[in-house]
């Protein structure tokens, strides 16, 4: 004796489901089998060998609904591939997002350092012509510059 | 001869802090003023004792950056 237990798949995704639908149907009718697909105003009905489910539209995720076999297998692979591709989109989306931002930071501090420079180079002109002589040097992302005159 | 001096620092953020030593009376105002006017505005200044003292030795003035 043996048991199995298994839980039945949540439909979330329509379209995963009509795609799947859709595959199957060609597989088990090249196998001889007989497959019906209805979309209908409350769900898609479909029919294999005479018996007939159904699958209802905007179902709460949380209700389960039995698929049979392959196409329950095909569901969850389309809709497993759904996530994933939705997952990969937004990563690539955050790290857009976040190199924007770093050259936007770049772009910001080149800036800066530009003005920083255009004052060091107008500072500079100014204490020369009041007669200092001008030492500069770097410390800590500071600029200091001494300037010294004997009067 | 005697020595006079200006130290100007010039921070990370674009502001500065400028030091004069060894000027004496109100001249190291008019020195630092002289030398800033057409490149920041003086936010703040400080006179240190010695600015009171006959012959000044040490002033020092922040500012910002003129926009």
């Amino acid at each position: 004796m043996s048991y199995r237990a298994k839980t039945q798949t949540p439909i979330i995704d329509t379209q995963c489901l009509i795609e799947a639908l859709q595959e199957c149907k060609v597989e088990y009718q090249q196998n001889g089998y007989n497959v019906v697909i209805q979309y209908g105003y409350r769900g898609i009905i479909y029919q294999l060998q005479g018996r007939q489910y159904m699958v209802e539209y905007y179902r709460d995720h949380r209700d389960e609904v039995e698929l049979v076999g392959k196409i329950e297998t095909i569901y969850t692979q389309k809709y497993q591939a759904k996530l994933e591709s939705l997952r990969l989109e937004a990563q690539r989306a955050e790290e857009l997002e976040k190199l924007r931002l770093q050259e936007e930071l770049r772009k910001e501090q080149e800036r800066l350092e530009q003005l920083k420079n255009e004052q060091k180079q107008k500072l500079i002109a100014q204490v020369k012509k009041q007669g200092y002589q001008v030492k500069e040097s770097v410390k800590n992302g500071k600029i200091q510059l001494v300037c010294v005159r004997y009067v | 001869m005697q020595e006079e001096k200006i130290i100007i620092t010039i921070n990370e953020d674009g502001s500065m802090e400028v030091k004069s030593e060894g000027i004496k009376g109100e001249a190291c105002i008019n020195e630092i003023e002289s030398l800033l006017q057409d490149i920041a505005q003086i936010k703040s200044g400080k006179k240190t004792d010695e600015y009171y003292q006959k012959v000044l030795t040490k002033n020092t003035i922040t500012l910002n950056k003129k926009h």
